[in-house]
This record gives structure tokens, C-alpha cells and sequence, in this order.
């Protein structure tokens, strides 16, 4: 362990440093081989840790003030959510090897290395620094499309999490100044700090009601920049509810919201991205109730089902990317067909979509510890909504975006097939679902025993996912969610894909922003407007002027003086008065007039 | 299927990408001509996943099921089939006409 130079996260943070500088294919290469070598060093990492024997490894502290920062917290827990990141950037990059763009591989690689560097961080100062970076690369990610409803969802992505960095922070500095303590550990709520933490871990989970920014971005980010943000963000987040709130029961019930709510969204959603990013939330609400129940084979559940998500995800991002890439369409009503043109793509994306559910790949292995540790802790109504999820989720992933993708109606599109890299980085990430869940074989990479293999916690009495009656129900539910679908579909009972906008609870967050910008408008600008009537146009306005008619005021009494003594009539006093003004204004009075005037009010000064 | 045709039949070669999509479309035509035939096989399908359900009516063969209800044949596929029946329905009669605008309204 000691022959490690770096934290996992620096490594691709400071390599990121060098993209700019080179070019073409030295540029696409350098990213795979960076990303590849983080992978390898988390790989020895792995190694060294299960040599040691040690239940917790502490490296890489600085001192910082009074507190000591903690960059390599290194138990099984951090490890497979490392293990699992630093794999995932590597195909990511493989599969936007032909882009070259500096800002998508600067910020993909930094997110990478960010998201490590929230996993092995063991303090929260820590974390929490790492948790900003995380912010600012997915903004990276989403501009990267360059198109102005990429900038838009960019700018709301900002204001979302900056404002739940901001309530993270509060929280983290109450909890250090009420406990002493910034250790990541157990926080619970029962006190201010610990209240602001959970809900600032929320933002970045997609709460219902914080969630809106998800498939807001998710849907307008570019093809590659959707892979790291469906990767990275929530499941750090999950990860660190797990590290500080496991067992909490309230996550429970936000757990169950996510698995419900996002189906209905998801159905009548247009947009195929969409469906995926309301899916997801989906798939991360079964977490989130993993992390509220909170025991060891919850817990375990939740990091195996955070683990093969995270690859069947971004298997399906990855597809529809690649028809986006070819079609520059991602909406049901304007794909369909597709199998003709890119049979590699339309396949790929059926194992990921198989790979949500069915017996033999990653999910069926992951996500039944979690539906089990519901049921082992009697959380009822937990478990009937992680069953009406998982039917939901099927018919949404499984069969409704690759049938509206690559079958439905021919929409008459010929295009090429996906890229090579595109093809290698799906089909990488298609091997990895399906092997990981293999029930024999027992290899890196091969059977679920290797994946249980990394899971943090020794059960008691191992989970045995593949016995004929768990097999034989989750083929019942699937069957009888396709035969809904299809069902459905012919009775014209399926919700028709129509070109729409769909609102989701950010209606209130825009319309409440517009009703702030008018009442700001109307109030503080005419605030403003009284002001600068009375102000500016007025008091000023007229010192002004007097200051500019004083003077010649102050001549012009002189000069009556003057001429009442000569005995001017009134008319030709009021007449020379009013020329004074004219020729003060005008600055047209005579040089000898003007000398004698100075000299003249010199003499009084002097006399006073 | 006709005489006319029979190498339509044939399993296409691995690596022929092209004759694949060709029996892959032929496929889909067919299914599209007659989508009840898909109806039936899931039928058929779900009939079949049901009928191994009966199985652990027999000594020897136990569920390890956590709710009583789990017990009762075939539970997992009414359960589904109602759970996706509800989202179709909830999603087309409640939440779309209540959240749906004109496209790109935000903008």
C-alpha cells in the first residue's frame, strides 16, 4: 500500500491538466490510457487492501488547521464504488473517443476523479470540496452540447446544487461546531447540522421535489457528458446517505416516492432520455430504501444494485447516444425502425434493457437483496412498491425504449451504423452486465460471487439469488408487465407518444422565479424610479443648476446695485439682468468684464 | 412461410451482419401483420411461468416466501400485470392531461 503514489481521484484530476495541450489522436489516446491507469492503481489499491486484512486502511491525511483531511478512507464499501467509477470512465471515454472536445474530456475526467475523491474521503471538509468539483464538471458536461437548451439546463443544474452545496455547508460547519467532529461516520437527525447534511446529500440524490434538474439535464447534455452525470452524481450521493445516515426510516419513504412517482413522468415522456433519466431516479429510490433499511443485506443490496446500475444505465444512455449521434433524434414520435440501420446498436441496447431485470444479468442479482432485506425487515409496503417499481421499470426500459427506439413504426431513417468506439465501449459494458451475474463461474469479472465477493458486509446466511422459485417470480412479474405492454399497445390503451412538453414540479420553481423577477421588477424598480425622480432629476438636478447660476446671481446683484445708481428705469435693469444670464450661460461675457469682476471680488475677500 | 421461399428460413451466418437484419425484419413484418400472435406467446409464456408456480403446491418445493400471499399461484404475474395496468392508466388519465403543454413551452 505504501508503494501508491496518489489518492485514486488525484491522479485523473491532475491529469486532466495535460488534455488541453494535445492534439488529435494523442488526445483521445491520453484520455483512455489516463483513465485506464486510474483504474489499474484502484485495482492494486484492491489488491493491497485485501493483502493487509484490515477491515479500514486511513491514507493520504494532511493537516488543515484544526482538523486532519482524510483523502484515503479505503474499506470494501469505498472500494466498490471506486472500483465500479474508475471502470465506467474508462469505456465513457472509449465511447466519445472521436470527439477531441477539451471541455467534455477535461470535465469527464475531473468528475471521474472528483467522484473518487468523494468515495475515499474520510472527512467532510473533504467531501465536501469534492462534492462542489463534482457540480461544476457536470455543469462542464452539459455545456459541452454547445446548444442553447444545454446552456439553459447548465444553468439550473448550477443553481440547484449550489444552493444544496450551500445548505451542505451550513450543515457540515453546525455538525463540526456541535460535535468536534468532522469524520464521515454516522450523523443522524437530531440535530440542525445533521438535518441540513441529509438534505443537502438530497439534492444530489433527486429527492421528489429536488429532482427536477435530473432529467432536465440529463435529457439536453451531450451524448458523452449524460454518461458521466447518469454515473457519478446520484450515486455518490447515495454513497455517502449510506456512510452517514443508514437506517434512517425516513429514507424509506423517500425511497419509495422516487421508485413510484418518476414511472408516471417516465410513460408519457417523449423524450427517450427523458424516460431513461426518470428511470433512473427510479433505480436510485430502490437505494435510497436499501440505505433507510439499513441492514447488513440492505446495505450490501444497495451497493451490488448501485454497481450493475451504473453499467445497464450507461449501457442505455450510451445507445440512444449513438443513435443521436447518427439521427440527432432522441424522441419516440420521430425514431423507430432502426434495427435496419444499426442492428449492432439495436442489440446492445436490448441487452441493456435485459440487463435491467432479467435472471443472468447484473440487476436480477443486485436489486432482489434489496426487495428481500424489505421483506426480512417487514417493511410491507416498502416491498409491494419496490415490486410495483421493478414491473414498472421493465416495461419502461426494458421494452418501451428499445421498442419506440429501433422497432415501432419504420420512420423511413437510414443511417450508418454506431462507430467502432462507440460499438467497443457498448459492447464492454454488455459483456460486463451479463457476466457479472453469471451463476457458476467464479473469475474477476465472471459470476456474482465476485461482485458479492466486494460487497461490504459478511451475511450471516449468504444471499442466494438464483433458486427456482426467486427465478420462476421475477419471470412471472416480467412476462405479465410485457404482456400489459403489448397488450396495451394493441388495444390503443398505451399512452400515444405525442410531440409535447411534459411539466414536472420545476413548474413551480420557474413560475415562481418569474413571479419573484416581476415582483422585483415592479417594486424595487420603482423604488428605483422614485429615487431618481427625487434624487437624480431633482435635489441634484437643482444644487446643479444652482451651483451653475449662483455666480452670475451673485454678479447680477451686484451689477443692480450698480445700475440703480446710474438710474436705470426697471425694464432696462431687468433687460441687462436677464442679458448677464444669457452671456453667463452662453459663457460669452466680455474678458475685461469677467477680469474686473474677479478682481473686483478678490479686493472684497481681501478687504473681509 | 411459402415453398417459394424456403432459404428465408435458413439461419443466417454469424458474421453475415446484413442477411441478420433481413431475418430480423422479415420477423418484425410478420409480427406486424400479425401482432396476436405476440399476445399469444406471452399468453403462452405467463401459462407456462404460472404452471411452474404449481410445482410448489408439491412436498419439497417451498418458496422461503416472507407474506402469506406471496403462496398464492401466480402472484408475482397479477401483481405486475396490475401494477403496469395502473401506471397506463394513472400516466394517460391523470398526469397527462395535468402536466402536458406544448412543446418547448418552457422556452
Amino acid at each position: 500500500m505504501n508503494s501508491l503514489p496518489l489518492p485514486p481521484g488525484l491522479i485523473l484530476i491532475l491529469g486532466a491538466l495535460l488534455i488541453p495541450f494535445l492534439r488529435g489522436w494523442a488526445k483521445s489516446a491520453y484520455v483512455v490510457i489516463l483513465s485506464a491507469v486510474g483504474f489499474l492503481n484502484l485495482i492494486c489499491l484492491t489488491s493491497s487492501f485485501a493483502a493487509g486484512g484490515e477491515e479500514e486502511v486511513i491514507r493520504w491525511t494532511f493537516q488543515f488547521m484544526d482538523f486532519e483531511l482524510v483523502f484515503g478512507r479505503i474499506d470494501k464499501f469505498s472500494l466498490l464504488f471506486g472500483h465500479i467509477f474508475s471502470l465506467l470512465a474508462v469505456v465513457a471515454f472509449i465511447f466519445i473517443l472521436h470527439t477531441r472536445d477539451d471541455l467534455e474530456y477535461i470535465s469527464g475526467m475531473v468528475y471521474a476523479g472528483s467522484a473518487l475523491g468523494v468515495v475515499f474521503a474520510g472527512d467532510l471538509i473533504t467531501l465536501f470540496v469534492f462534492w462542489e468539483m463534482l457540480t461544476l464538471c457536470a455543469v462542464g458536461c452539459a455545456l459541452a452540447r454547445r446548444t442553447a437548451e444545454a446552456r439553459g439546463a447548465a444553468f439550473r443544474y448550477l443553481v440547484f446544487h449550489v444552493a444544496g452545496g450551500v445548505i451542505l455547508m451550513a450543515g457540515i460547519v453546525a455538525h463540526v461546531v456541535q460535535t468536534g467532529s468532522a469524520d464521515v461516520a454516522e450523523i443522524g437527525l437530531d440535530s440542525p447540522g445533521g438535518w441540513l447534511i441529509f438534505l443537502g446529500f438530497g439534492v444530489n440524490c433527486a429527492w421528489p421535489l429536488l429532482h427536477t434538474w435530473l432529467p432536465d439535464a440529463y435529457s439536453k447534455a451531450g451524448i458523452g457528458g449524460v454518461v458521466f452525470m447518469a454515473t457519478f452524481t446520484t450515486k455518490t450521493a447515495v454513497y455517502t446517505l449510506a456512510r452517514t445516515f443508514p437506517g434512517e426510516e425516513k429514507l424509506i419513504w423517500i425511497g419509495v416516492a422516487m421508485v413510484i412517482l418518476p414511472l408516471f413522468w417516465a410513460l408519457i415522456e417523449n423524450d427517450l432520455r427523458k424516460t431513461l433519466a426518470y428511470c433512473l431516479i427510479n433505480q436510485v429510490g430502490f437505494m435510497v430504501v436499501g440505505v433507510g433499511i439499513g441492514t447488513d443485506l440492505a446495505l450490501n443490496g444497495t451497493g451490488a444494485h448501485a454497481y450493475c446500475h451504473i453499467l445497464y444505465k450507461a449501457l442505455l444512455f450510451m445507445s440512444i447516444g449513438a443513435v443521436m449521434y447518427r439521427t440527432g433524434k432522441s424522441k419516440a414520435t420521430e425514431l423507430g425502425g432502426l434495427f435496419r440501420s444499426m442492428p449492432l446498436t439495436c442489440l446492445l441496447c436490448c441487452i441493456g434493457a435485459a440487463a435491467s431485470s432479467f435472471p443472468f444479468f447484473g440487476s436480477f442479482v443486485a436489486k432482489s437483496m434489496i426487495v428481500s432485506a424489505a421483506a426480512e425487515s417487514h417493511h410491507t409496503v416498502a416491498w409491494l412498491a419496490l415490486l410495483f417499481g421493478a414491473a414498472g421499470v421493465f416495461h419502461l426500459v426494458g421494452l418501451k425504449i428499445p421498442y419506440f427506439a429501433f422497432f415501432s413504426r419504420d420512420s423511413g431513417i437510414r443511417v450508418k451504423e454506431a462507430p467502432t468506439n462507440m460499438l467497443i465501449a457498448m459492447g464492454i459494458i454488455a459483456a460486463l452486465c451479463f457476466t457479472i451475474a453469471l451463476p457458476v463461474v467464479d473469475l474477476p469479472w465472471m459470476g456474482y460471487r465476485y461482485l458479492y465477493g466486494m460487497l461490504p458486509f459478511e451475511l450471516e446466511h449468504a444471499y442466494e439469488p438464483y433458486t427456482f422459485a426467486h427465478i420462476n417470480a421475477q419471470m412471472l412479474l416480467l412476462t405479465s408487465a410485457a404482456l400489459a405492454f403489448v397488450l396495451a399497445l394493441l388495444a390503443g390503451r398505451y399512452p400515444a407518444e405525442v410531440r409535447a412538453e411534459n411539466l414536472d414540479i420545476d413548474v413551480v420553481y420557474r413560475r415562481a422565479g418569474r413571479a419573484a423577477l416581476r415582483f422585483l421588477d415592479l417594486r424595487l424598480n420603482a423604488i428605483n424610479a422614485t429615487v431618481k425622480r427625487m434624487v437624480v432629476d431633482g435635489a441634484v438636478a437643482k444644487l446643479a443648476r444652482q451651483c451653475a447660476a449662483g455666480p452670475t446671481w451673485l454678479v447680477a446683484q451686484a451689477m443692480k446695485s450698480v445700475w440703480e445708481a446710474q438710474r436705470r428705469d426697471a425694464e432696462t435693469v431687468a433687460v441687462k439682468e436677464a442679458d448677464l444670464f444669457r452671456r453667463a450661460k452662453e459663457g460669452a461675457v466680455p474678458i475685461g468684464g469677467a477680469a474686473l469682476l474677479a478682481a473686483a471680488l478678490l479686493a472684497v475677500l481681501l478687504a473681509l | 412461410m411459402t415453398d417459394e421461399e424456403p432459404k428465408q428460413t435458413d439461419m443466417p451466418a454469424l458474421g453475415d451482419e446484413r442477411a441478420w437484419v433481413r431475418a430480423a425484419a422479415r420477423m418484425w413484418s410478420r409480427v406486424c401483420a400479425d401482432p396476436k400472435r405476440v399476445v399469444r406467446g406471452f399468453i403462452y409464456a405467463c401459462g407456462l411461468f404460472v404452471a411452474l408456480d404449481l410445482l410448489f403446491l408439491l412436498p419439497g418445493f417451498d418458496k422461503h416466501a416472507h407474506y402469506a400471499w406471496e403462496n398464492g399461484i401466480g402472484f408475482y404475474g397479477v401483481y405486475g400485470f396490475v401494477s403496469c395496468s395502473l401506471i397506463y392508466f394513472i400516466s394517460k388519465r391523470v398526469v397527462r392531461p395535468a402536466v402536458r403543454r406544448e412543446e418547448d413551452s418552457h422556452e
